[in-house]
């Protein structure tokens, strides 16, 4: 049995605030509830299946977003696996819907990190874990983390700065396209370079922006969607993957893409040359890098090549993060569910300037956690309804 | 301290005020004196006034607000002009139906304060300028550093010059926290605002200018030349405060401005 073009996603919704001093994470929740539901030309009311995590929500948290909702769902999820939770909720849902569990899903999330000053990159870590106690006691930050990362990737492979600024003039000249991106004025590499230092070689503009926001995204079964008000966009496949090698392990470079994307394509029946465009979580431009190489897209070591050139900026051979990413047009601290909405637009068709052409086919990749140590992969391959 | 969100524009804008806690869309209450309306300084917001906004609110109705991406207001960048900032001050004044306000401004604020006046003087009881007096000098070098910061080139400082000597730690820290709240892209913005502005049509409106005794020379200089071009204006030295009077001599700066109201009563009396 596969869940394989079984299952659509019928609603997407992104909040356009990038900064939301007045308003609660479930505030946010419940605004892009509204949103996804209308457009799929739903009420909160058909919903019962509860999908969503956010950076503060604890033990109960998706009960207490069931409360603030007024919902009474007959399946709760609150999977909270870093920022890829909101791809990796995609895959939870359609198995529930699958497995008659539910019938329309609703998977949430909603911050307010950047009104609240979460210092999500620079700031320690916690955490009570045992593996926690070889790295928390050191000063580990998440940007440092991807940092040796990327130092580990440049000392092995020979891949520069100005490969990886790249990647983040790339994102911003998407985010020049993006109405409601946080950062919109075009740069440059020199730009990136010329950026101060935040943990060697990761400069400013290598890292991405903090904001506040949230998103929607409704999933039911493809027979459903095709009585509701939007053009279906059907999951072909779908992975997920751990990885917990600990700082200094030998595999360093090989991240949960790998396993989740090798998955994911096996499931859906394509390949990398079909694919029209890529979401990838970029928390850093190294994330990218990195994804690329472990989903496949090209070989260990060729990802400063492979994001050079213009490949993945619109007009290229794989469009990366149209929207302008978490490195120019939002980043509230777990950004996979944005990583699902821009793919969700792309196929439809209503991308508007940021439009990649002719997208049928999306590979949408969340990482949460840190590359280098322990961190989550899911992988989705979207395309458009039949 | 009672603080409500008010939508200007589709921007939720955050408001300070005195008095009882009012329920959304409720204005505060302004049933004390005269209503006080404090504008903020480019990269401030509308805490910078909560001591000041204490020692005034036995006798008047102070209110202040966080310009949008200031502080706690929501947007991401500054208004673009002077005149986009009296835009949104009459939103406020006349959504809330203040009446004929007493405006204080620092800095920014007193630019905001000056071209409101100039535009209705009819709607503006009084003026209350500080902190520089419009800072109507040269405003490039602070531009320039703030634009290598949001370009990523330069670290974020906090600027401790303009205070008095001696100043205590907590004054530092509450500018400090004030300052630290509002992203240096807004501030750029606000500060490239002021600095694309000048007083064409001086107001007559009756007009407090007030230099602290430590303020910088070229700082004094500014609001006497201020003063000069204005038919209703008075300075009065602050006096233990540099440029950051708001902060330093809050209770004192109060008793000024009680004062000068109380002064335009008895005239108005007379």
């Amino acid at each position: 049995m596969t869940i394989s073009g079984t299952i659509a996603i019928a609603g997407a919704y992104e909040h356009p605030s990038r900064f939301s001093p007045d308003k609660t994470e479930f505030q946010i929740m419940a605004e892009c509830a509204k949103g996804a539901l209308d457009e799929a030309g739903l009420t909160i009311g058909d919903v019962d299946g509860l999908f969503g995590a956010s950076m503060t929500m604890g033990m109960m948290g998706i009960v207490d977003l069931a409360e603030y909702l007024n919902l009474k769902p007959t399946y709760l999820d609150g999977t909270n696996i870093g920022g890829s939770s909101f791809v990796a909720h995609v895959s939870h849902a359609a198995a529930a819907i699958s497995a008659g569990m539910c019938e329309i899903a609703l998977i949430l999330y909603g911050s307010t990190a950047s009104s609240n000053a979460v210092a999500i990159g620079t700031g320690g870590r916690g955490g009570t874990n045992p593996s926690e106690s070889f790295v928390t006691p050191y000063g580990m930050t998440t940007v440092g983390s991807y940092a040796l990362y990327a130092n580990r990737h440049m000392a092995t492979y020979g891949t520069t700065s100005e490969q990886l600024a790249e990647i983040a003039v790339a994102m911003r000249y998407h985010a020049s396209l993006n109405p409601h991106a946080k950062m919109r004025q075009p740069i440059t590499v020199d730009d990136v370079l010329s950026s101060r230092v935040i943990s060697t070689p990761l400069h400013l503009l290598d890292c991405c922006i903090i904001s506040d926001g949230g998103g929607a995204v409704v999933v039911t079964s493809l027979e459903r969607a095709r009585d509701l008000a939007t053009e279906p966009v059907v999951l072909l496949g779908s992975g997920e993957a751990a990885t917990h090698q600990e700082i200094g392990s030998p595999d360093l470079l090989t991240i949960a893409a790998k396993q989740s994307g090798e998955r994911a394509f096996a499931m859906a029946g394509v390949t990398h040359d079909d694919i029209d465009l890529a979401m990838i979580y970029d928390s850093f431009t190294i994330t990218v890098l990195a994804t690329l190489e472990n989903l496949g897209f090209c070989k260990p070591g060729e990802g400063g090549d492979f994001v050079t050139d213009g490949r993945i900026q619109l007009g290229g051979s794989l469009p990366i993060n149209p929207d302008g990413g978490g490195l120019s047009s939002n980043h509230p601290g777990m950004r996979g569910i944005f990583l699902v909405i821009e793919a969700v637009k792309q196929l439809r068709g209503e991308g508007g300037a940021r439009q990649v052409d002719g997208a049928e086919l999306a590979c949408v990749h969340g990482t949460g956690g840190t590359i280098g140590d322990k961190h989550s992969g899911a992988t989705l391959i979207l395309g458009v309804g039949q | 301290m009672p603080q409500k969100y008010l939508n200007v524009d589709d921007v939720a804008t955050l408001v300070h005020h005195r008095g009882t806690t009012t329920l959304p869309g409720v204005p505060p209450d302004t049933g004390r004196g005269r209503t006080v309306l404090c504008l903020h300084d480019a990269g401030s917001n509308g805490k910078q006034f909560a001591d000041l906004m204490d020692a005034l609110a036995t006798d008047q109705s102070p209110i202040a607000y966080d310009q949008p991406g200031h502080g706690r207001s929501a947007g991401l960048d500054s208004l673009a002009t002077i005149a986009a900032m009296v835009d949104q001050l009459d939103a406020i004044a006349s959504g809330w139906s203040l009446d004929a306000p007493v405006l204080v401004g620092e800095g920014l604020g007193a630019a905001v304060a000056l071209q409101a006046a100039t535009r209705h003087p009819d709607r503006v009881a009084a003026l209350v300028l500080v902190g520089g007096a419009a800072a109507s000098y040269d405003l490039g070098s602070e531009i320039d550093g703030l634009a290598a910061i949001t370009a990523g080139k330069a670290r974020r400082e906090f600027d401790r010059s303009g205070y008095a000597p001696d100043t205590e730690r907590a004054v530092y820290q509450k500018a400090f926290a004030n300052w630290v709240t509002t992203d240096p892209r807004a501030t750029l913005g606000a500060r490239r605002a002021q600095a694309d502005w000048s007083l064409e049509a001086p107001p007559s409106v009756p007009t407090l200018i007030v230099v602290g005794e430590h303020e910088e020379p070229e700082s004094v200089q500014a609001a006497g030349a201020l003063a000069d071009r204005l038919p209703e204006a008075q300075i009065r030295r602050l006096a233990g405060a540099g440029r950051h009077g708001v902060l330093e001599q809050p209770e004192a700066l109060a008793t000024a401005i009680n004062e000068f109201l109380s002064s335009l009563d008895s005239e108005g009396a007379a």
